[in-house]
């Protein structure tokens, strides 16, 4: 595949090193501009990442790109036949029919763990069970770590940022039955405790650069490096007395706030850079603009190495806004009308928009030459299966990119097959005892393969049986 | 923070939120991500900037810089515990103090000068729980317990002010005088008083009446090309002076619910709705409209409107939740597709096919009879007589019974359901539940918040029933003094 000239807009291409003193003449040379020019991304202006610089090994990154309120299966699914490359694509995934050829599609995943037990918030139970793989009634919202943050644990040290949550609207406020709203505002958990995403792509674009300061020298950043350490050391010294004085809710949150503390003074330690500098901020505006925007950030932010984890909420579930440029005036008050034609509509919209953003990925050249798509997996996914029943068997699951080689992309997987019909989409729901799932597999064993393709060795995940191969 | 140092707006609503069901001060949506305190950090860091900035005779600035800290750690020891005293909103332990100071020397000896060294310490006040969060400190005593004076001050603070309780009340907290009756009535009374209480339209209304989603709530512009720009924030404005107008004014609260003249309503506003010149005290009939009382504002159309459509769920829901505080549940998981509405051909027809199975009745023959009856308004705040599918609009309404039991109470039209509103208990004693949970942070259980609404709203009548009344009858109550349970 040619690599195509960037498409990046002007603001988010990496501008030239002027605001990076870390980096030398060469910088000035090469410097960003040489992503504009198809060069290898910036292999020799990182001094000051040695590990990075002297292996040849590239970074493995992972992005889950979440759409809301699942999917109409009826048009998504296909037909479950055989590991082929002939298969037809099902008049929903027409739309990346762009980008099959670096897409794994994966029928006959299930996440058990994600349906509210007892029933009530399928929405807020399937968003922190997407990824945790783990219950949120039965825990009591302790729904354990996410994957993106095992993987985050593993390789987030290398980049300046260890993850980023991302996405383009904040959620109305909704509680469903039982599950408060932060629940779904976020796919990222750390010992239970959300990670907050960010929606304003000025706000995601300058914590990108956070700490790039062009006047200052390198000393006086040291300096003022080690003075917020020891601001941050003093808040951390009240966490002894603090913390047994607490109620357990309390607690809880007081202990969420000091582990964030914490955070940042490792993120205040950290000196790795980011692999360019800054430019100017991106332009924002409606919903549309806003999405573009973060595509173009994620791009940006893989390409300059400024993390290798991200986790996007393309929309949030339940919200109420609307979509009128595909006639859809509820995206999820829809799912539950039987307009499936409307609902087909929202769900090719968003391939649309996502293939295109995979399309930049793939035309971005990465430190070995190979495109940063190549060397990364994106995990295209809903907290449900089919939006109309809440279910969350037969999940709609794309896997884009090559992992560096983990993943055979260009063909379906099939993973398990689901009882039932599967007319309208529709198979016997899965829950526990009625063995419907037995002959589906858990999308924990598909985080455990990308955990081991991330760098993050590992044989188990919450809920899973065992290992999903992906070549 | 702006309070505390006296510095302007300091960038706090780049915070992100994930949205709270009621009001963001319920604690449990409160959030402490690393992303929120990344993000306060820089936020501290400006605002400290901006505090060192201001000259050294600057009023808010002599008042926390009282001496002059390179004459050594008893000036800075000093500066902290003022600082620390307000920003903490008690008194701090001398081993606080100490471990400030500490932290200053420490900065003192990475080469900062007094003043960068003081800003350090400053900071690490700011980063402190005992600065972010509204701690209550049980220390193992039994609940529910009395707040102790520095708590009550801190509670009625933000209640009224969304800020930090100034000096005087601050005075009452540390004399331990504002746990007495009278002077806890005094200094509500005072609050009221204040100018500072125009945070109760901005956060306690501005939530309540969903007044900050409005302006930025998504209407279908080619549908409604007359709802030109600036008229959605003449709606919230609109809003917000009703509020205003309640409580300031003597007219009871009741009548919010119900009242046949709008104020607050913008020339441009009223032209666009084809109200009448206002009065000479600035108020509108609404006579011979269909509008009464909050159901008849257009912002609460607007807001409840989809894109070019009226929702009658929507509206239906806003009246139970937000003015009669019974929130239907969100719908059960595992929902059927809706039967085929084809043939369907009016709205009613629709929403009687919808209700027709069981476990979507629960609700909906609740929310949708309600929100029909507000169908004569359009999804951009206007009245009209025929509706999106080309029929005239409906009218027939109903709104549940008192009690769970009780029978329906049909009305037609929006001018009869405003009255229903206002002659019933339900708005009245919903009010009282939206402020306590706002003003408490924490949601009313079921009981005791039945018993205290109740409790709350006849003592606001016996008190005259204006809505000052019912802000003093909550903060009065021993619901809002005490912690752990309503009782």
């Amino acid at each position: 595949m040619s690599r195509a000239i960037v498409s990046l807009p002007r603001w988010a291409r990496p501008a030239p090193a002027r605001s990076r003193p870390v980096l030398g003449r060469r910088a000035f040379l090469g410097g960003c501009s040489g992503v504009a020019l198809g060069l290898p991304f910036l292999e020799s202006l990182l001094p000051r990442s040695e590990a990075r610089a002297a292996t040849s090994t590239p970074p493995r990154r992972f992005l889950c790109y979440y759409v809301p309120n699942g999917v109409w299966m009826g048009g998504w699914a296909i037909p479950a036949r055989a590991t082929t490359s002939t298969f037809n694509l099902s008049p929903t995934l027409t739309s990346i029919a762009s980008i099959r050829e670096d897409t794994l599609i994966i029928n006959g995943l299930h996440n058990r763990p994600g349906i509210p037990r007892p029933v009530g918030g399928a929405h807020g139970t399937g968003v922190p069970g997407l990824l945790c793989c783990a219950e949120w009634k039965s825990t009591g919202g302790k729904v354990g770590t996410s994957m993106d943050q095992i993987a985050a644990n593993a390789i987030g040290s290398a980049t300046a940022l260890p993850s980023m949550q991302l996405g383009v609207e904040k959620h109305g406020p909704y509680d469903e039955i039982g599950v408060p709203s932060l629940a779904h505002g976020t796919l990222s958990w750390r010992n239970s405790q959300p990670l907050a995403k960010v929606t304003d792509p000025k706000l995601a674009f300058d914590r990108l650069f956070m700490g790039v300061d062009p006047k200052q020298s390198a000393a006086d950043a040291q300096r003022r490096r080690m003075l917020k350490q020891s601001i941050l050391d003093q808040v951390l010294d009240q966490q002894k007395s603090l913390l047994p004085r607490l109620g357990s809710e309390d607690a809880k949150k007081l202990g969420d706030y000091f582990q964030s503390v914490r955070d940042l003074e490792a993120r205040v330690a950290a000196t790795v850079p980011i692999a360019c500098g800054a430019t100017t901020s991106p332009t924002t505006g409606d919903y549309r603009t806003n999405l573009t925007a973060m595509h173009d950030i994620m791009a940006l932010a893989f390409q300059c190495d400024a993390t290798r984890v991200i986790t996007f909420q393309a929309a949030d579930a339940l919200a109420t806004y609307g979509m009128p440029w595909v006639g859809v005036d509820s995206p999820h008050g829809i799912t539950h009308t039987g307009d499936t034609g409307g609902i087909q509509r929202v769900d090719k919209w968003r391939l649309e928009q996502f293939a295109t953003f995979i399309k930049k990925l793939g035309s971005l050249q990465d430190v070995d030459g190979k495109s940063v798509l190549a060397n990364s997996a994106v995990y295209y996914t809903s907290e449900v299966s089919d939006g109309g029943r809440h279910s969350n068997e037969n999940r709609p699951t794309l896997l884009c990119g090559q992992l560096g080689g983990a993943i055979k992309t260009g063909r379906l997987l099939v993973a398990g097959t689901p009882n039932g019909s599967g007319a309208d989409g529709s198979w016997t729901p899965c829950d526990e005892g009625n063995g419907s799932c037995a002959n589906q597999t858990p999308a924990a064993n598909l985080y455990v393969a990308l955990l081991n393709g991330l760098g993050a060795p590992t044989t188990s995940f919450p809920s899973s049986t065992g290992m999903l191969a992906l070549t | 923070l702006s309070d505390l140092l006296g510095v302007s707006e300091t960038g706090c609503a780049k915070l992100p939120t994930e949205g709270a069901v009621g009001f963001d001060t319920i604690g449990t949506y409160l959030q402490t991500s690393p992303l929120h305190l990344e993000l306060f950090d820089g936020i501290t860091d400006d605002a400290l900037a901006r505090f060192f900035a201001l000259p050294p005779d600057a009023p808010s600035r002599r008042k926390i810089v009282i001496c002059d800290p390179s004459s050594g750690t008893a000036c800075v020891g000093q500066v902290l515990r003022t600082f620390g005293r307000a920003a903490w909103r008690r008194p701090l332990q001398e081993a606080e103090v100490a471990s400030l100071v500490a932290l200053t020397e420490r900065a003192r000896s990475m080469g900062e000068d007094a003043t960068g060294a003081l800003r350090a310490s400053m900071q690490a006040v700011l980063l402190s729980p005992h600065f972010a969060f509204k701690l209550e400190l049980d220390d193992g005593a039994k609940l529910p317990r009395a707040l102790t004076a520095h708590e009550l001050a801190t509670r009625l603070s933000y209640a009224l002010w969304s800020s930090m309780p100034d000096d005087e009340l601050s005075r009452a907290a540390d004399s331990g005088k504002l746990t007495d009756p009278a002077t806890l009535e005094a200094q509500i009374v005072r609050m009221l008083d204040s100018p500072r209480a125009r945070a109760l339209t901005t956060d306690f209304a501005g939530q309540w009446l969903a007044i900050r989603d409005l302006p930025a709530h998504e209407t279908d512009a080619q549908a409604y090309p007359k709802l030109v720009p600036g008229l959605k924030q003449a709606m919230a404005d609109q809003l917000a002076a009703t509020f205003d107008h309640y409580l300031r004014g003597d007219r009871p609260y009741v009548e919010m619910a119900s009242a046949d003249y709008a104020v607050g309503v913008s020339d441009a506003l009223a032209s666009y709705l084809g109200l009448p010149a206002a009065g000479p005290n600035g108020q509108r009939s609404l006579a011979g409209t269909p509008r009464r009382g909050l159901v008849g504002a257009a912002g609460v159309q607007v807001v409840t409107a989809r894109g070019a459509k009226t929702s009658y769920v929507a509206r239906g829901v806003f009246v139970l939740d937000r003015l009669l505080c019974r929130r239907p549940p969100d719908p059960p998981p595992g929902v059927p597709k809706l039967p085929d509405v084809a043939g369907a051909m009016t709205k009613r027809q629709i929403a009687d096919a919808h209700s027709g199975r069981p476990e979507c009745a629960a609700c909906h023959s609740w929310i949708d009879p309600i929100g029909l009856g507000m169908e004569v308004f359009d999804a951009a705040g206007r009245a009209r007589t025929v509706d999106e599918l080309g029929n005239p609009v409906e009218t027939a309404g109903a709104l549940p019974g008192e009690t769970g039991d009780a029978a329906k109470r049909p009305f037609d039209g929006p001018v009869q359901l405003a009255s229903l509103l206002g002659s019933g208990d339900g708005f009245r004693r919903c009010v009282a539940d939206r402020f306590l949970t706002f003003a408490i942070g924490r949601r009313l259980d079921d009981d005791d918040g039945q018993e205290w609404t109740k409790r709350i709203a006849d003592d606001a009548a016996r008190r005259g029933g204006r809505l000052r009344a019912l802000l003093f009858a909550s903060l009065s109550s021993s619901a809002f003094r005490a912690r752990g349970g309503s009782r």
